[in-house]
């Protein structure tokens, strides 16, 4: 219980102080988790053997510890610095009343009394001096009936009880903030060991919720240009910057324009809060089980329908953990994993199919940066092959580049992927995705450390209908480079639509693959691999709708060419009398 | 990865050190046939995993080396250099998959080729701006001997 010699002593600079003592602690955490995932397991991932294999385990419960230790402390912090901040007004309210007292010559004593002198009043009738308790004013009668008719006409004894009242209600505002706070406070506990549960990921997430007001969530840009919101960002202090990604990690790592190890900081706390869900979701689902097979006739032949639904439920379950664990651990039992292929997670979004933009190597000191927009059926639970594509399309730029230079690959699933269903023949979805993909193109821009690097920006399958909408809309997407695979339509007729030189406007279609066969030219526009289009002809190698990242396959290394500004070998133009059976099985639905 | 039988086609076999020994090997080779020296510091194994065409990535091993080598020599040679190379390779059983010139502030030669028996590639260019020949060896997707093949 706060009481009015708490608040007149009071110090807030003492709560800021801490804050700042928490806020590195949670710091040394986060450079802890980078060291351990950067630099100790990079020397065990060399080692191979039983041994090395206990201590990766260990380093990664290490690194799981610091993690923890950065995201609880940094939620300790904020509420500090909240404490600070709102101990501000009834502070100042109590100073105004004991300068106003001592203005009326009236006494303050150590528990907030205020006294008044004895005197005469208006009449010359003679009143004795007298005090009044610190009480806020809703618990004080009406002064008439309080003081009495003679007293309450006397100026400085009516302003003593008012003071009284104003000292009250100061000490009784600091009282609920310090509740506040500390019930929030007293919620942050966690168990003995040096285990990391899946449980206390899913609590930290609450005390991150908990601590929602530190700073404001209405101060963080919505639907601003990546250039705002970098602007924001830089007029923060180092603090706040911190604050908000401890508090808000999701809207924070959802900003376009932000550095990308800030947008992954953040990311990362969201993911290990999803994790942590998903892992209970798995747990409690798993202790559901139902009974496989009864023991009566109509079960024989196979599960029942109950444990059939449960198991289908189980394997989306184990997929989605799957991905996540993925995400959080991508090179769990790989050695010599170099910087380039490390992973930023730019954004991250479970709910429905998911949404995931997930960089490999740094876009923001990146020579040549390429954003893969994947099409038809591509969820979050395709994000480890579609990792694994753009980590072939790094390599395979990289190679293209002088030694020197960098390439970031980033898989940008920003957008709703239409199902193969009806969803797939209109461009509703691709011009839903436009205005987020151009943001996040220019926020690419924006955020990168050294000027202009070289943009690439890739559609494959309906995804080039979104890099088409994108292009064409508003500004265009700000790209050096376009690439159009497998497409259906890139929603316009000609490649002077994408707003850009058409010489950097590339396409390719396989004859075999069915996509550009049977989709393009009909509601989704012209398909770019063709002559009139206007773009150039990348040359493809023969497969189906996947085989644009075959290992070694002309597709696959054209695309890293372009990427890396250097030049691609152009081939023929689609026409569909080259159609003949794919080699990976993919049946070209029309024959000619 | 596509149809059942030819998802779970066996795959060819070699451990990642047997894979990466062979392409040192045979981009050392290519060098000696050009006439040309690697640049040790240079060489980069880059390992990637297999992934069907649902995006499947399976957790049994398989994997796919993309092996550069880099090696200095002035623009004006690299045609001789790569010819030379295409040369020997074909004596050696591979196909030509493309051959290419670019002209202008960014030339390239280009040359694809492949072993069509077992789906090794190969992708030589030469960088006239920065007089550096590029050696490139990829593996099909392989699986280390011993490891047991996730059937889907």
């Amino acid at each position: 219980m706060v009481t009015y010699r708490d608040l007149h002593t009071l110090k807030r600079s003492e709560f800021t102080e801490a804050a700042r003592g928490w806020r590195e602690i949670s710091n040394r955490g986060r450079i802890a988790t980078e060291q351990v995932d950067n630099e100790m397991k990079a020397k065990v991932r060399q080692q191979r053997g039983e041994t090395a294999g206990a201590a990766m385990r260990d380093l990664t419960t290490l690194s799981e510890n610091f993690l923890y230790t950065q995201a609880e402390c940094g939620v300790i912090a904020a509420h500090l610095e909240q404490l600070a901040d709102d101990l501000a007004a009834p502070r100042g309210k109590l100073k105004r009343a004991l300068d106003e007292a001592s203005a009326h010559g009236l006494t303050v004593d150590d528990e907030g009394a205020v006294s008044y002198p004895s005197g005469k009043n208006e009449s010359g009738q003679s009143y004795e001096s007298g005090r009044f308790p610190a009480m806020p004013p809703t618990q004080l009668f009406d002064p008439q009936f309080l003081l009495g008719p003679a007293l309450a006409k006397v100026p400085h004894v009516r302003k003593a009880l008012e003071i009284a009242g104003d000292i009250g209600s100061a000490v009784s505002e600091a009282d609920a903030i310090d509740q506040r706070c500390s019930r929030v406070l007293a919620r942050l506990k966690t168990t003995a060991g040096l285990r990391v549960t899946a449980k206390m990921w899913h609590d930290t997430e609450k005390d991150i919720k908990a601590a929602g007001s530190t700073v404001d969530a209405d101060d963080i840009p919505r639907d601003k240009s990546p250039a705002a919101n970098a602007k924001w960002w830089k007029g923060l202090s180092a603090a706040e910057q911190d604050a908000y990604v401890s508090v808000h990690p999701a809207a924070v790592g959802a900003l376009d324009g932000l550095p990308a190890a800030v947008r992954d900081d953040a990311n990362r706390l969201v993911l290990n809060g999803q994790h942590a869900d998903a892992s209970l979701a798995l747990q409690a689902h798993t202790a559901k089980e139902p009974v496989k097979y009864r023991m009566d006739m109509a079960s024989q032949n196979g599960p029942s329908p109950a444990w059939t639904a449960w198991n289908k439920e189980r394997e989306a379950l184990k997929s989605k953990l799957g991905v996540l664990s993925q995400l959080k651990d991508p090179y769990a039992g790989k050695k010599d994993v170099p910087e380039h292929k490390q992973l930023y997670i730019l954004g991250l979004d479970t709910q429905g199919d998911g949404k995931a933009a997930v960089a490999m190597g740094n876009p923001d000191t990146a020579d040549h940066t390429a954003v893969h927009v994947p099409g038809t059926g591509t969820t979050l639970e395709s994000t480890p092959g579609q990792l694994e594509r753009i980590g072939k399309l790094q390599d395979s730029a990289m190679r293209n580049t002088s030694g020197g230079e960098s390439v970031s690959t980033i898989l940008w699933l920003g957008y709703d992927a239409p199902e193969i269903d009806g969803s797939v023949a209109t461009p509703g979805r691709a011009h839903d995705a436009a205005a987020d993909l151009r943001s996040f193109t220019e926020g690419t821009r924006t955020a990168h450390e050294d000027g202009r690097s070289h943009l690439t920006v890739l559609g494959h399958s309906y995804g080039s209908t979104a890099v088409g909408a994108a292009a064409s809309g508003g500004p265009g997407l700000g790209a050096d480079d376009l690439v159009f695979v497998g497409s259906p339509g890139t929603t316009v007729e000609n490649a002077k639509d994408l707003q850009m030189d058409p010489t950097h406007v590339w396409a390719g279609a396989t004859p075999q693959d069915p996509i550009p066969r049977a989709a393009a030219d009909l509601t989704l526009g012209k398909n770019p691999a063709v002559e009139d289009f206007g773009a150039q002809p990348l040359e493809v190698n023969d497969g189906g709708h996947s085989s644009y990242w075959e290992e070694g396959q002309k597709s696959l290394i054209n695309q890293g060419k372009v990427i890396a500004g250097a030049p691609a070998t152009t081939g023929p133009y689609y026409t569909p009398k080259q159609v003949e059976l794919g080699p990976d099985g993919h049946t070209p639905i029309i024959q000619d | 990865m596509s149809e059942k039988s030819e998802i779970n086609k066996p795959l060819p076999r070699m451990s990642e050190k047997g894979a990466e020994d062979w392409a040192r090997h045979f981009t050392q080779s290519m060098a000696r046939s050009a006439q040309i020296e690697i640049d040790g510091k240079t060489v980069k194994p880059n390992y990637t995993k297999c992934v069907g065409k649902n995006d499947e990535v399976p957790e049994d091993g398989r994997f796919v080396l993309q092996y550069d080598a880099r090696a200095p020599l002035d623009g004006d040679q690299h045609e001789q250099a790569i010819k030379r190379i295409q040369a020997a390779l074909k004596e050696r059983g591979y196909k030509t998959d493309g051959y290419q010139v670019t002209k202008g502030s960014n030339a390239t030669v280009t040359l694809n080729a492949r072993d069509p028996k077992k789906g090794f590639t190969l992708a030589i260019d030469g960088f006239r701006k920065r007089n550096e020949i590029v050696l490139t060896v990829i593996t099909p997707c392989l699986l280390p001997p011993g490891k047991e093949q996730q059937q889907y």
